[in-house]
């Protein structure tokens, strides 16, 4: 017993490293950047929505993403619109958009477009910077 | 510097970086051992939120768990008592320091943080919902009230639920310190497994220990300190706080396992081998020999398991057998120690002339040496367990005055059947006859076995001869009895009022001449119930104008 931490140090390295290897240091460090709703007891009002190229480098990762950050805070998930079907020009005429870039997120209030980005790598980063900043978090 | 004041400066600190968010510092790859939640300034991760949303997504949190892994066991619980900012929060708010929840109800909570850590995870993962984030007391001091008091808030069901959660727990933080940590925090019963093993522990140095339990008194977390030797406490935040109530510092926070330091015998000196000496060059040594206890382990044992009230009598104090003071420590006895040059008036009451002991109310006639007594106090309590106390309800139902009640604040009748019985034992009733002598209607009386009650006692006639039975000197009248026999519970009830009517200078004891066949044979009993009085004996039921001509005659007789 008397090295017994010993052993719950190393099953703890062991567990970072397989962490590490699951990606999970930055979905942890995702999960702190996230808007915490639920923490300030606010009903997000929220919902996002994914316009992408279906060739996109990237793109697909940012889909997956930004699925799972809904899932976490509990903001709508709008779905994902993809170039090649006639649905997308359809909803993008409906929200007053054009298209310009290979992706594009959107955070919608209400029918009104709040913000929106075109950068699939920083996508996480945007809506929580935004969420945060629209909602006082 | 004490642990007390490292331990504010650093949960200071601690709240310090936990905030850097306000200056856009942020270290959100760290996921911090302790209760958090994410607010404005946030900077850390808090893990509580990272298990969740694992649990929703059904996948083992590798990377927190083995940071919290690393932090706990080298740390333990230190994370809840040094670095938490709740539990700073709950220090300050910790203004009842005399009040704290009993022994059995704290050792029960204890286990329900580990219930509540199951909950949240078993919620999250069937609703896949962060659930604990609604309730969070921390987010809600830290996140949800600032944002109401910026923003404002719609009140629903979770936002009232919240706030109700939020004050009574700042209710019982008032009043019991660390409340959220000792019985509710999930964090806190994560760590608590590892403060089993965690290098960092309390050290207990017997060899300095007095045990004057200034260490228990100041334990936030009610912590027994003397068990830290044998086993390690799961419920210790290592807060240090009873190492710096220990006038003779035997406790301590370290990481390492101590060895008894004392200095040796040798004094450093080589001891090496030498001849062996005669015997006729032993040095004599004087080892301290255990002091004689007032009163020894066998009859503490017997006396614990018995209750009883004494009236000791005294005109010299130093006269008082130690043992009697012993008896007095005891919580089941209730001990009087009356000097009779002060209180003459109880003296006077009872027409004492010398020092004497009373025991359950009845005067106590055999030698005063430690076994004799505590052997009576033993066999009288036997005596009162076996008998009851029987009320008539048909005769108290029409009395008014409930003088039976008026005397004896025991005495609670129901009136739900015919024939009420108390059990002596139940009802704190020593059998003093009190409420035998004030119910004018001969309502009440004593029983031993079935409540058979078919008789009044003739009480006018022995009121009229109470200055005869006061007169009379102490003596025990032996009663021979068998249960579930109505003349018997008859000798007894008329014993009792007897006993009351004297002033207790008649005592009593019951014998079961069934149970007890070789007292009988010895006082050669043929009937039932006899009464030896002395020198004389009752045959039968005596009236009560007899028995009190039979204990006048033999005090006569002895005198």
């Amino acid at each position: 017993m008397k090295y017994a931490w010993l052993v719950v140090v190393i099953l703890g390295i062991a567990g970072i490293y397989l962490g590490i290897q699951r990606l999970q240091v930055d979905h942890a460090e995702n999960i702190g950047r996230y808007p915490c709703f639920f923490c300030a007891s606010v009903q997000p009002e929220y919902e996002i929505v994914i316009f992408s190229a279906p060739t996109c480098p990237g793109c697909e990762s940012a889909v997956q993403r930004i699925q799972r950050f809904c899932r976490l805070t509990g903001v709508q998930y709008g779905g994902a619109y993809y170039d090649d079907a006639a649905i997308s020009q359809e909803k993008r005429t409906e929200l007053g958009l054009t298209k310009d870039s290979d992706f594009l997120v959107i955070i919608v209030r209400r029918g009104t477009v709040l913000a929106s980005s075109t950068d699939p790598a920083t996508a996480e980063e945007f809506l929580s910077e935004t969420f945060k900043e629209v909602s006082q978090l | 510097m004490t642990y007390t004041s490292t331990r504010r400066i650093f949960q200071v600190v601690t709240l310090g970086l936990v905030s850097t968010g306000a200056i856009g510092l942020t270290f959100y790859k760290i996921v911090v051992p302790f209760l958090y939640a994410p607010y404005t300034y946030s900077s850390v991760t808090d893990p509580m939120r990272v298990v969740q949303f694992y649990a929703i997504e059904h996948i083992i949190p590798w990377y927190a768990l083995g940071m919290l892994c690393i932090a706990f066991g080298i740390f333990g619980r230190a994370f809840c008592g040094w670095a938490c900012p709740f539990g700073l929060f709950q220090d300050i708010l910790h203004v009842f320091q005399e009040m704290d929840l009993p022994h059995p109800i704290h050792k029960l909570l204890s286990y329900v943080k580990y219930g509540v850590l199951i909950g949240i995870l078993a919620v999250c993962y069937y609703t896949a919902t962060p659930f604990f984030d609604k309730i969070n007391p921390f987010a809600t001091l830290v996140s949800a009230i600032p944002h109401w008091l910026l923003v404002g808030f719609a009140v629903d069901r979770w936002v009232i639920i919240r706030l109700t959660f939020f004050f009574l727990l700042i209710i019982s933080f008032l009043f019991i310190h660390r409340f959220w940590c000792r019985y509710l925090c999930p964090v806190g019963a994560i760590a608590a497994v590892f403060n089993k093993i965690s290098a960092l522990h309390l050290h207990l140095n017997p060899s300095r220990c007095t045990r004057c339990q200034e260490c228990l008194d100041v334990c936030p977390t009610k912590v027994n300190i003397f068990d830290v030797v044998r086993k390690r406490p799961t419920e210790c935040i290592l807060c240090g706080a009873c190492a710096d109530a220990c006038p003779n510092n035997a406790l301590e926070l370290t990481f390492s396992v101590k060895k008894i330091t004392e200095p040796l015998p040798s004094q450093g000196r080589q001891i090496t081998a030498t001849r062996p000496i005669p015997p006729s060059q032993y040095t004599r040594r004087d080892y301290p020999r255990p002091e004689k206890k007032p009163l020894s382990d066998i009859n503490l044992r017997k006396l614990r398991a018995v209750r009883g009230r004494i009236i000791y009598f005294y005109e010299d104090k130093s006269l008082i057998p130690p043992y009697i003071k012993e008896i007095q420590t005891l919580q089941n006895f209730q001990v009087w120690l009356v000097n009779m040059q002060e209180s003459v008036n109880l003296v006077e009451h009872y027409r004492l002339n010398e020092p004497t002991v009373f025991v359950n109310g009845r005067v106590y006639t055999g030698s005063m040496d430690e076994d004799t007594f505590v052997a009576h106090l033993y066999s009288e309590y036997a005596m009162l367990k076996q008998l009851t106390l029987v009320f008539d309800t048909a005769k108290c139902r029409p009395c008014r005055s409930r003088d039976c009640m008026n005397v004896c604040n025991q005495i609670d009748i129901t009136f739900e059947s015919k024939i009420e019985v108390h059990p002596l034992t139940q009802m704190d009733c020593f059998a003093c006859g009190e409420c035998l002598v004030a119910c004018k209607r001969g309502g009440v009386a004593l029983a031993y076995g079935e409540p058979k009650i078919d008789f009044t006692l003739n009480l006018p006639h022995l009121e009229s001869l109470q200055d005869k039975l006061l007169e009379v000197t102490p003596m025990t009248v032996k009663a021979f009895v068998e249960r579930d026999s109505v003349h018997c519970n008859k000798a007894i009830t008329m014993l009792a009022a007897i006993s009351h009517l004297s002033r207790g200078k008649i005592n009593f004891e019951l014998i079961d001449a069934l149970e007890e066949p070789e007292r009988s044979k010895a006082h050669n009993i043929t009937v039932l119930p006899t009464l030896i009085v002395g020198q004389f004996r009752t045959f039968g039921v005596p009236t009560e104008g007899s028995l009190i001509l039979l204990i006048r005659r033999n005090s006569r007789w002895k005198s």
